[in-house]
């Protein structure tokens, strides 16, 4: 589900049934690593709309997270974790942080389930394959995504 | 006064001149009036044009995975939607487009899962259905998939909007 009002009243509906969140986590930065960041943004964005579309009837797509690059990764976690805390307080069961950003793979075990794809250079594929392209990553995340689902049921 | 047979009295002058008026204003009221009560008729059923989608030829028995764009407007956003339909010929030769969105809560069903074979499965609550669209008793949707209008020209298959089936 997408963070419309139309949507999350739905939610508060069925809530018995949404029990995950994905938040995108997409760095700022200005200067030499604009056009990197941007790539990585842009790439995260795309993406999350598809995996909403699929999973829309248990999953909530958030506002992303953002932080400035040169942050330290403990002030960005602290941060993360407040959201996560949040969340976890309100009855969600499944957080996915979904990133090109490599530095959150250091801290992977601290996080709930990190998500991450390196961000493709999208502007320098002919739009026919960006499809294709932008489908094998999204099915790749489903998978993961559902068997997150099914490994804690069994658990 | 110079009263010939082909005179008009200012009398007569005077009515000629108020029905003439007063028809057109009646008919500038009663014109609209009709034109809203007939417009429900003149409005175009196949709301959404068809769109095509594949070749006769590509299909099979087996439920197909396609992709489609599709025009939207949303308030003022107009973008193209991607869609996806799973088509397949019955043992009749009919052709079959099913919508895999969900019926429960939208979740985007696939067919021929490796744990759920020759069905489609949503991965978000476990819903099933069979491979005519059908939902399984017992899983959480509450009706059979979407079917898409559909019609076939010139070797190519045309896919419309999608509508729910009554009665399974």
């Amino acid at each position: 589900m997408k963070w419309e009002v139309k949507d999350i009243e739905m939610y508060l509906q069925e809530k018995q049934y949404i029990d995950s969140v994905i938040i995108p986590l997409i760095p700022f930065s200005w200067g030499g690593q604009l056009l990197h960041s941007v790539r990585e943004g842009e790439y995260i964005q795309i993406l999350s709309k598809e995996i909403e579309k699929q999973l829309r009837g248990r999953v909530i797509m958030v506002p992303p997270f953002t932080y400035l690059r040169g942050e330290s990764l403990e002030k960005s976690l602290e941060r993360l974790k407040n959201w996560e805390n949040e969340l976890k307080e309100s009855g969600i069961q499944f957080i996915f942080y979904l990133t090109s950003d490599a530095d959150w793979k250091q801290i992977e075990t601290q996080l709930d389930k990190l998500l991450w794809l390196p961000a493709v250079p999208l502007e320098h594929i002919e739009s026919k394959h960006r499809v294709k392209f932008i489908d094998d990553g999204v099915g790749d995340l489903l998978k993961q995504i559902t068997q997150e689902w099914q490994v804690r049921v069994q658990n | 006064m110079s009263n010939n047979e082909h005179d008009v009295t200012r009398r007569q002058f005077l009515n000629y001149t108020l029905t003439g008026v007063g028809g057109f204003m009646a008919a500038g009221m009663l014109m609209p009036m009709l034109r809203f009560a007939v417009d429900p008729l003149l409005q175009n059923k196949t709301s959404g044009k068809m769109v095509a989608v594949t070749n006769v030829s590509q299909l099979t028995n087996e439920p197909q995975r396609f992709t489609f764009k599709v025009k939207k407007v949303d308030g003022w956003h107009t973008f193209e939607e991607q869609k996806i339909a799973y088509i397949y010929k019955k043992e009749n030769g009919e052709i079959l487009a099913l919508s895999p969105i969900c019926t429960h809560l939208g979740c985007t069903v696939s067919w021929n899962d490796p744990a759920f074979p020759n069905e489609f499965h949503c991965p978000c609550h476990g819903g099933r259905y069979t491979k005519s669209g059908i939902n399984i008793p017992g899983t959480p949707p509450p009706e059979p998939l979407h079917v898409y209008d559909q019609k076939v020209k010139g070797g190519t298959v045309y896919l419309g909007e999608d509508h729910p089936r009554g009665g399974s």
